[in-house]
């Protein structure tokens, strides 16, 4: 049955179009109703002939037979009335009816003889004929006269011989009749059971034709049609599970289905290639240990991931849907609409916005909150991606951090000005002695000028020493004191202009050349402008006096993105000799020098300016040679903006 | 005048009361005497005498004679066929015209029939009573 079916379906198999395989279809259907049309013409065109053999042979023989049995029964009655009365008058009627009877063998002979099947019959009638013949020319004769019978036993013989004859024939066109009759009646009943027969058969055979056609269109478009669309259904399927597609069977290029699987398959290839699959990037969002929200143009979440809903504690129906700024904190909430939401309403990127976010227990987390705009085909904004990270827990221990670097320093400040006031307290104590020594050097110069040279050299020596010393001392009572910052607003080029104009005669005198770079837009400034100006005048000037002549300082100014905040960034590029690695350590300690007749407090002093504003400075050799001293400040101070104030 | 009338009448009720069997002709059925037939049953003698029984016990083939004397003949063909003479005639004319018989031979008297009997072994007729002798064999009808 299985070879039967293969062998079936190789010879159903339609190599071509859409259209070629349902006229396949419609053609297997039309050649089953052709087959039982067939059939049935077959079948009626048998019965009708069946039907014109008894209308023309079976019926007229049955006819013929009755009639001439009935012509034959009145002959007899008439001879055996004429024998019994001796009424010659019934002999010729009698005889009358022979030519009749006669005349009707004869023509059931011709009727029987069209017929071969009706051979029996035909011979039966043919003998019947001729004994009648004999019969009646014999009774012809013999009833005329019989009044002698009852003395003749030769007349009695001859007429017991007719009456055998008679009898006999009579006897055998009973049996014919009989048997034609019989024979119509059985070929009727034939014909009503052929024609019962015929029904079933008919309808055994439409059902078997009907069966067989709705099963071979049914294989045909099983093959030929839903296979190839189920595969391109599996294939559907798995490309939107992402599992392997099998490439199609080859086929004809006429197939559109094949064409179709074999187009869809090589776009997942294509896909393949250029995308990744769903499941990867679900997999990423899943994976990422920030929160991330996906908002639309409206600024209602539409996507978040599992960081998110347990960060605030909400089921994912309770926040899909709503505004996110219904999950900003009331501190925070300003913030988020200036440089967040009307930083996005511009298409422009929100990063690192530190912000509050409420959670559903009205718990405060702080996150750092990133945001980028996601536009459509159209340039139109398309969705906001947000990343937030919770910064809770750094928060807390960068305040711990701060308030023990805050400690230290209030420690290093209080010693620091325990020192000064030691320091103050010995330089004002110096200052006087040194004041009389430097006074008394002069006038000892002022004596012995002309007179003796060696003394006045001396005494000239005494006196710049003394003069040393004094600036050491002032230096010193400088840096003992603890500052207090009058923060202005400003911007770097002030800053600048007033470092570079405090340093120009060494400028002028070293003949070194300045190169300036503010790359700071005139940003908005909060300092004490001239500590400020003091500490990068100090390190201009540090870069000027280490520069041969003729080379160039360069002066950078720019603003540097760290992890929570903006700082303000001066690098001062030098060609001299560079710094003593073991000494860069040391560098802003007070009192250490590596110049001959320094003090050891510029860059001491540059420090505590630096730091008093919550800088941060730093020295390093380039590769190239020389020094970058690099000098960090926040732009403006944590006091209000706009407002100037004092801080110690 | 009244007495001789019923007179008459009771000699005429007497008279019509009498057995006329004695006077008038009783048949007997009668055999070849060598026929071992010594009796017949009326069904019997009735389907030979009507064709309807052809021979004897022995096989051998019946021959009938028919004793047209009119007496006899009408008597016998009333008593033992039930039928009248004319009607057995037209009974033996439809067996010869049918084919299965001929008519059976017919004698005159009595001494005919005796006669005929008497030479043919197998022979059967009936006469008179009166008429029986040693030619012939009486057969009892029972």
């Amino acid at each position: 049955m299985r070879i039967i079916s293969c062998d079936l379906f190789k010879l159903l198999w339609v190599d071509g179009s859409i259209r070629t395989k349902v006229r396949a279809c419609m053609l297997i259907a039309l050649v089953g109703y052709f087959i039982a049309t067939v059939s049935s013409f077959y079948s009626n065109s048998q019965q009708a002939a069946r039907l014109a053999s008894l209308q023309t042979i079976h019926f007229p023989l049955a006819r013929l037979s009755e009639e001439t049995l009935n012509i034959f029964r009145t002959q007899l009655s008439k001879y055996e009335d004429a024998f019994l009365t001796g009424e010659a008058e019934q002999v010729l009627q009698a005889n009358k009816l022979s030519s009749q009877i006669m005349l009707l063998l004869m023509e059931m002979e011709e009727v029987a003889a069209g017929d071969p099947s009706f051979f029996f019959e035909n011979a039966l009638i043919d003998d019947l004929g001729e004994r009648y013949e004999q019969f009646y020319r014999l009774a012809a004769e013999v009833y005329l006269d019989t009044q002698s019978i009852e003395t003749s036993l030769e007349m009695q013989k001859t007429i017991q011989f007719l009456g055998n004859l008679q009898t006999g024939l009579l006897q055998d066109l009973i049996k014919l009749n009989q048997h034609l009759g019989q024979n119509v009646e059985q070929i009727i009943q034939k014909e009503r059971q052929y024609a019962q027969l015929n029904t079933i058969f008919l309808g055994l055979l439409f059902l078997l034709v009907l069966l067989s056609a709705t099963f071979i269109s049914r294989c045909f478009a099983n093959r030929q049609l839903i296979q190839p669309l189920g595969r391109i259904q599996q294939m559907v399927v798995d490309f939107a599970r992402t599992r392997k597609i099998s490439p199609p069977p080859p086929g004809s290029e006429n197939d559109e289905i094949n064409q179709l699987a074999t187009s869809f398959w090589e776009m997942t290839q294509e896909l393949e290639q250029t995308m990744v699959s769903r499941d990867y990037v679900d997999n990423i969002i899943k994976h990422m240990s920030s929160c991330l929200m996906v908002l639309s143009a409206e600024l209602t979440l539409s996507k978040i991931n599992d960081n998110t809903r347990e960060l605030l504690g909400y089921g994912e129906e309770e926040l899909l849907g709503e505004e996110i700024s219904r999950f900003i904190s009331a501190d925070t909430a300003e913030l988020f609409q200036s440089r967040g939401v009307e930083r996005l309403a511009r298409g422009q990127d929100v990063s690192n916005l530190e912000i509050g976010l409420l959670t559903k227990e009205r718990r405060e987390i702080t996150v750092l909150f990133s945001a980028s705009v996601m536009r459509n085909a159209e340039g139109q904004i398309d969705a906001v991606i947000c990343v937030a990270n919770n910064i809770t827990e750094r928060k807390k221990t960068e305040e711990v951090l701060r308030k023990i670097e805050i400690e230290r320093a209030l420690a290093k400040t209080a010693a620091l000005a325990a020192i000064g006031e030691l320091t103050s307290s010995i330089a004002h104590e110096m200052r006087n002695p040194l004041s009389s020594i430097k006074m008394n050097a002069k006038m000892i110069q002022r004596m012995v000028e002309g007179r003796d040279a060696t003394v006045a050299e001396l005494a000239e020596i005494s006196s710049q020493q003394s003069l040393r010393l004094e600036k050491m001392l002032n230096d010193l009572l400088s840096y003992g004191k603890p500052l207090t910052l009058q923060i202005s607003r400003t911007t770097t080029s002030a800053l600048l202009n007033g470092a570079l104009t405090a340093v120009r005669q060494e400028i002028v005198a070293k003949e070194v050349n300045i190169e300036v770079v503010d790359q700071t837009d005139q940003r908005s400034l909060l300092l004490d402008l001239e500590l400020m100006t003091q500490a990068l005048s100090n390190l201009i000037l540090n870069a000027v006096q280490w520069s041969p002549a003729g080379e160039t300082v360069k002066i950078t100014a720019r603003f540097i993105e760290e992890e929570y905040a903006s700082r303000l960034l001066f690098e001062i590029r030098d060609k001299g000799p560079g710094i003593n690695p073991e000494k860069i350590r040391r560098l802003f300690q007070p009192f250490f020098t590596t110049r001959q007749g320094g003090t050891g407090l510029g860059l001491a002093t540059v420090r505590k300016i630096v730091e008093y504003h919550g800088g941060t400075v730093s020295a390093e050799n380039l590769p190239e040679g020389g020094a970058l001293f690099q000098l960090t400040i926040p732009p403006q101070m944590p006091a209000g903006p706009g407002d100037d104030q004092q801080i110690t | 005048m009244r007495k001789p009338i019923y007179i008459l009448a009771l000699i005429a009720i007497f008279l019509l009361g009498q057995d006329w069997s004695a006077r008038a002709a009783e048949y007997i059925i009668v055999v070849h005497k060598d026929n071992p037939v010594q009796r017949l049953g009326i069904e019997e003698a009735r389907n030979i005498f009507l064709g309807k029984q052809l021979r004897w016990p022995d096989n051998s083939s019946i021959t009938l004679v028919m004793n047209t004397n009119d007496d006899i003949h009408e008597k016998f063909t009333r008593e033992l066929l039930e039928k009248s003479p004319v009607q057995l005639s037209v009974y033996w004319k439809k067996i010869l015209y049918s084919g299965s018989g001929i008519l059976p031979l017919a004698v005159r008297d009595d001494e005919a029939a005796k006669s005929y009997v008497a030479l043919h072994r197998h022979a059967i007729s009936y006469i008179d009573k009166n008429s029986l002798d040693h030619q012939v064999k009486k057969v009892a009808i029972e």
